[in-house]
């Protein structure tokens, strides 16, 4: 359920991708089916809710309209994982726009994100996942990207547009407020 | 709940969570973690939230496969839907007036005839503009308006004039095949009567 993450998986999704530029539609299903529960994943966790499936779809459909000029510079998966991180953002970006033009007021991401929905199963995960939802925006993507997609601070660094460095202070500063909000 | 000194280590427990450390790496967290009540508890919070934050929403994979664009060796078979057709609605295209296909043309021979007039050695001076009186145009001169009022009308003598009725079919052929993937609007220029070709009221 996991998904492994694509650093031992590269020569498989870039023998995907030549078979699909080659005209093999069905190498386009197996590289949907690899990746498309991270990005779902993902998605959930930096607070999509509805939308996850078309966010999901939106990040395939821009990646495989430029995927025949992809040069596998970073890994399939972390180019994915930029893409839908980039249409995520925009999205807030034109929600925060609507909600200022019908005079809602905006909480802060910490009140507006509530990832309980359903049925949590242990307290322990409910109450990370509440420490979680209380990062900032930015450590959440950094901590998600690293624990449960087990991306490096380098492929971090590629997905959120910042340096290695910089991702590995946003991790730990992370994991610092998750400490402090489960003592 | 403290932070363990040994950052190294603490940087491999979330790769050693996940099972993906082996080898000296796996047993250098094993035993490092057996004496450390630090990276323990980092290692069971990291667990955790593997559990609590590892779920995927379901995606329905088939739709996602259908919305897709068709693989480039596809794309020039009968049937196959472009990319452009099977994407979502984009932003709005804004449609070409007639006579803006007309105004490129027309600025393109403008700037190919500056270009070439800049391009000759030795000559550095702006290729001669005469700045319109209000008289009428010479025959066979053209005039373009800009909508900034502080650029004046250039008037060029000799220019398109000077082409054929059939070189002008080609050039603005040419146009129309690079202009085909761009939206652009034309504002409110001020478009005037040019000679050698004829009114497209389509």
């Amino acid at each position: 359920m996991t998904g492994e993450p694509a650093h031992g998986e590269d020569a498989a999704d870039g023998a995907l991708i030549e078979r699909w530029r080659g005209g093999d539609e069905r190498a386009a299903t197996a590289l949907v089916e690899r990746h498309a529960p991270a990005l779902a994943r993902f998605a959930a966790n930096l607070g999509a809710r509805d939308d996850v499936e078309e966010l999901v779809q939106d990040t395939f459909v821009r990646a495989f309209s430029s995927l025949d000029s992809f040069r596998g510079e970073s890994s399939l998966r972390t180019w994915l994982f930029t893409i839908e991180r980039r249409l995520l953002l925009d999205r807030r970006r034109t929600e925060r726009r609507r909600r200022e033009d019908v005079g809602v007021e905006e909480g802060t991401a910490v009140t507006e994100y509530d990832p309980l929905d359903g049925v949590v199963a242990a307290e322990t995960e409910a109450r990370l996942r509440e420490a979680v939802g209380r990062l900032t925006t930015t450590q959440r993507e950094v901590f998600t990207l690293r624990v449960t997609e087990g991306l490096s601070y380098r492929e971090i660094a590629d997905v959120v547009g910042s340096t290695e460095g910089a991702a590995r202070v946003h991790y730990h500063n992370a994991m610092r407020a998750v400490k402090e909000y489960l003592s | 709940m403290r932070d363990c000194a040994n950052a190294e280590l603490r940087d491999l427990l979330p790769d050693y969570a996940r099972g993906r450390l082996s080898g000296a790496g796996r047993a250098a967290v094993e035993r490092h973690v057996a004496s450390c009540a630090d990276c323990a508890a980092e290692l069971e919070i990291l667990r955790a939230a593997g559990r609590a934050l590892g779920v995927a929403p379901a995606v329905d994979v088939a739709r996602i496969v259908a919305a897709l664009p068709p693989a480039p060796a596809r794309r020039s078979e009968p049937g196959v839907t472009s990319i452009e057709s099977r994407r979502r609605p984009a932003a709005a295209h804004v449609p070409v007036r007639p006579w803006a296909r007309r105004v490129a043309a027309i600025a393109a021979v403008v700037v190919g005839v500056v270009g070439i007039t800049l391009a000759r050695p030795g000559e550095h001076e702006l290729p001669p503009v005469s700045l319109p009186t209000a008289g009428s145009p010479r025959d066979g001169a053209v005039e373009v308006a800009s909508a900034d009022r502080d650029v004046p009308v250039l008037t060029m003598a000799g220019g398109v004039g000077d082409l054929s009725e059939e070189e002008l079919r080609t050039l603005l052929g040419e146009l129309e095949t690079i202009d085909d993937g761009t939206a652009f609007e034309v504002g409110d220029v001020a478009l005037p009567a040019v000679s050698g070709i004829e009114e497209d009221t389509t």
